[in-house]
């Protein structure tokens, strides 16, 4: 029984936002009552489009964390393999390998990962789906198979976020072994190195042309294109969000934002992931009742250009009324051909940040263009791109800040003043990753703390770079005056435990952190990446060079620390310039009303 | 649940595969799968195959050509793998298992897990003769502790090599050691395959999983032995010897095994022609080196362009 006809009732009942068989009226401005058929059934207590054939007591047992990857990997083997009986297999985890949900080997097993079956489950979809085409054989053993082959990763390593390091990697090893010796010397080399893409990002990027891809020459000359079938009468209204990844960073605070906007409009959130990840985010609230597609790459072998297995299911049933894309690479390969499909679904995206190595999400939204009806940025410098050195019409780019996301109303009108109780407290706040350069930061306070030692350093964060962070600050001889704290403690804290935030970022958008900080009546010191100088003035700002950095913020840490004056009117300036750029309707408010026209 | 695909690789030996089909499908704990390896028989095999009904889930891996017991049992395993079992039960289209055979082997397998580990790569059975006799050709090599499971009440005895005849192997281990080198066709495949599995920790034998042999004579076989009629499977038998030795255990071991052949050859009074003919294998295994293969795809699999339909 994959859907059930007009009238009859869903088994069991599912209770995810206007899905469950019932009758709703004025869905949309225009639209006569319809029922609402839906192929949602429920399963370990989430959203599926399958019903169990065969259970096992084990998959009772595990995690929310990782119940919601499990059943987010069939959902989406049966939305590519709808019509279907499948034998679901789902393994030990193994290392500290990321959960394997929807790539190629999941079809075929021929894996080296699998190596411990946990149990078997086994399933059949609640959708249907008119046929994709299928243009190559190699293709053909994976999608005929009816077994599938799923691996979990356990929430120990999800919690560790380990730096995956991929066996046998040598070049990774050498340049890690380079980047602990050197670190400083490492970021010199690198920026050297990304020299040589530097110059993309300057001049407009080329749009990408669907159709021609297609025709003979072009990378899917093989291929057809061959849209989606009609929707399924009765489909319910669902909203496309597509994600990097269920991990917890600024970009993906927004993205869960609009998923919850996109709840509470009174649509079925359809969010989808493919960026390999442990997604220990994945059991946020905002993604209750959702529909989970936390996808693992690579998927070449198992969606046909021009015909798209998953996505031609989803469009065939559910009433898709809008996709926003956040940061995710597989969903902007796929607006042409939702836009081919579905022309009449608003297409949205929303970047913060131009990648010094080919431009990263700015660039491919560029790209898409011709597929996207919206561009959203996060700051006024990356609006300025977008419209200037892209020729994006300005009225397709809309510049709404994430202020007000997790910047609470303080009340504070004041720089906040020093506690002199206790020594002068510098904080990083940020992930431990190599883009927000935490080495910068180290070796800043390691100089700062050489010429004023009555300075003291939290570093606030967590991450892949965690060991070697220790390391540094080990190295550096800062274990005394420099308090690491992790995500257990609230940001909140450490900026009321703080005089002076530095971001150090080698690249950012417009840090979250920064809007927090002002927010505390903290004044912020950053490196001058991305839109940090639409809030930062001049004199607290670093060059983006890693040696300069560090001189020039050990400098600023100094010179807040012994000028109270200083600092006041560097937070004032801030404060004022926050104020500016927040008069702009809020990101929240922006999506809000467009969600609601939907 | 344990699940196990039973993996038999045949070749132009219909009726005994007749029989081991119905061994396997009289077992007390039934395989959930039962993959046959047709290495291109010549016989009917492959229309009887065709219309088979069976009570366990049959998959037919019908090859191209010929590929050996080592090309048929790499491929079955394989197989067994991507079918998600927990175990690949491997033999010969001559083995008859007992109707327990299965069940003692893996409560076996599962009881010297539970002294010696997770890392028990195998577990085989006690080959018999048509007889009742012991099969001459297919008795294990034992560990020089082999009584330590024995004296736990155990009746499994520890081993670190043993021929494809009733040989259960985890998964696990086909990941972590790889397959069965293809390339070896036939004799060697299985020795080096178990000595490769074994190299951390020893497989066992259990004493009271049984299977029968039905080989033509109950013989065992050593390089005296070489005529004219058997040279065909003694060259393919010294060439992956002499490559194994070489390549994986060094230049005396290798050396080492040239003059046991000599002595060997004298003492069987094995013809001058023929022992030259062994000698080229010999030699043969100084460039024979057959890479390592796993159950994923290879690099050029992966980087290969569109393949037409």
């Amino acid at each position: 029984m994959p859907i059930l006809a007009a009238g009859t009732t869903a088994s069991p009942p599912c209770s995810y936002g206007d899905c469950s068989a019932s009758v709703i009226g004025g869905s949309a401005p225009g639209q006569r009552e319809a029922t609402i058929i839906s192929p949602l059934r429920d399963y370990l207590d989430q959203p599926a489009v399958f019903e169990v054939v065969a259970d096992d007591v084990a998959a009772h047992a595990l995690s929310e964390r990782e119940r919601r990857i499990l059943v987010g990997a069939i959902n989406a083997h049966v939305l590519t393999t709808p019509d279907r009986e499948l034998t679901v297999h789902v393994y030990e985890p193994y290392g500290d390998y990321t959960p394997r949900t929807s790539d190629d080997r999941t079809f075929d097993g021929r894996s080296r990962l699998y190596r411990h079956r946990r149990f078997t489950l086994t399933v059949r979809g609640t959708v249907t789906a008119t046929p994709a085409l299928v243009s190559d054989a190699r293709q053909i053993p994976l999608l005929a198979s009816d077994t599938r082959h799923l691996m979990l990763s356990t929430d120990e390593t999800a919690r560790r976020k380990p730096e995956f390091v991929r066996p046998g990697d040598l070049r990774g090893k050498v340049l890690r072994r380079a980047r602990n010796a050197a670190p400083l010397l490492y970021d010199e080399l690198r920026d050297v190195e990304l020299l040589r893409h530097r110059w993309r990002i300057t001049r407009p990027l080329k749009r990408r042309d669907y159709v021609e891809d297609f025709r003979p020459g072009g990378d899917y000359e093989h291929d057809r294109l061959e849209v989606a079938g009609p929707l399924r009468p009765g489909a319910p209204r669902a909203v496309m969000v597509g994600m990097h990844w269920f991990e917890l960073g600024g970009a993906e605070r927004w993205a869960f934002e609009t998923v919850r906007l996109v709840r509470e409009a009174g649509f079925l959130p359809i969010v989808l992931t493919n960026r390999d990840s442990h997604h220990e985010w994945i059991t946020r609230d905002e993604l209750d009742g959702c529909l989970l597609l936390p996808l693992s790459e690579p998927t070449a072998m198992s969606q046909t250009p021009g015909s798209e297995q998953l996505m031609r299911t989803v469009l065939e049933n559910f009433d898709v009324r809008g996709v926003v894309v956040h940061h995710s690479q597989w969903l902007y390969d796929r607006l042409p051909f939702i836009k081919a499909s579905r022309p009449e679904v608003p297409t949205v995206d929303s970047t913060h940040i131009v990648e010094h190595r080919r431009g990263g999400f700015p660039a491919s939204s560029v790209r898409s263009a011709r597929y996207l009806d919206v561009h959203h940025v996060i700051s006024p410098a990356l609006s300025r791109w977008m419209t200037g050195v892209q020729r994006i019409a300005p009225e397709r780019v809309v510049m709404a800040p994430l202020g007000g996301l997790t910047v609470e109303d303080t009340g504070v009108d004041t720089v906040r003043p020093r506690d002199t109780d206790r020594p002068f407290t510098v904080a990083f706040v940020g992930r431990l990753a190599r883009q927000k350069a935490p080495e910068v930061f180290v070796e800043a306070a390691a100089r700062a703390r050489a010429q004023h030692p009555d300075i003291r350093f939290v570093l606030h964060g967590h991450g892949e770079l965690a060991p070697w962070v220790h390391d540094l600050v080990a190295g550096a001889g800062l274990e005394d005056v420099l308090e690491r704290r992790d995500d257990t403690v609230p940001v909140v804290e450490t900026l009321r435990a703080a005089d002076l935030l530095a971001i150090t970022s080698h690249n950012e958008g417009l840090t979250l952190t920064t809007l927090e900080a002002v927010a505390h009546g903290i004044p912020v010191v950053s490196t001058d990446v991305g839109a940090q100088a639409d809030l930062i003035p001049a004199e607290a700002l670093a060059p983006r060079n890693v040696h300069l950095a560090v001189r020039r913020l050990a400098d600023l840490m100094v010179r807040y620390a012994r000028d109270e004056g200083a600092r006041a009117r560097l937070w004032e300036s801030e404060r004022a310039a926050e104020r500016r750029l927040l008069a702009h309707p809020s990101a929240n408010e922006w999506f809000e009303e467009m969600v609601s026209s939907w | 649940m344990v699940k196990v695909a039973a993996v038999v690789v045949t070749f132009n030996r219909l009726e005994k595969l007749r029989n081991v089909i119905a061994s396997l499908e009289a077992q007390s704990l039934p395989p959930a799968w039962l993959v046959i390896v047709d290495n291109a028989s010549t016989d009917g095999t492959d229309a009887y195959l065709a219309g088979l009904q069976s009570s366990v889930p049959l998959h037919v891996v019908s090859m191209a050509e010929n590929a050996g017991g080592a090309g048929g049992f790499a491929r079955g395993m394989s197989e067994g793998y991507v079918l998600g079992a927990d175990h690949v039960w491997i033999m010969d289209d001559d083995c008859y298992p007992e109707p327990d055979a299965l069940e003692r082997l893996v409560a076996g397998f599962d009881g010297a897990v539970t002294e010696l580990g997770p890392e028990v790569p195998f577990a085989c059975s006690v080959v018999k003769f048509t007889d009742g006799s012991i099969c001459e050709m297919n008795n294990p090599v034992t560990t020089w502790d082999w009584g330590r499971l024995l004296v736990k009440g155990q009746k499994n005895v520890m081993v670190t090599a043993c021929s494809f005849v009733s040989v259960l192997v985890p998964r696990w281990a086909i990941a972590e050691h790889g397959l069965p080198y293809a390339e070896y066709f036939i004799w060697f495949d299985d020795r080096e395959y178990t000595l490769r599995l074994t190299r951390r920790c020893p497989g066992v034998q259990v004493l009271d999983s049984e299977v029968v042999h039905d080989m033509g004579d109950n013989k065992g076989v050593n390089f005296s032995m070489v005529n004219a009629d058997n040279a065909w499977k003694f060259a393919h038998g010294i060439r992956n010897e002499s490559s194994w030795l070489l390549h994986h255990n060094g230049l005396i071991r290798w050396i080492e095994f040239g003059f046991r052949l000599l002595v060997n050859f004298r003492g069987g009074r094995v013809s001058p022609r023929l022992q030259l003919k062994m000698y080229r294998q010999y030699l043969r295994g100084i460039g024979f080196n057959p890479p390592l293969r796993f159950p994923e795809p290879d690099r050029s699999e992966l980087t290969a362009g569109r393949r037409a339909l």
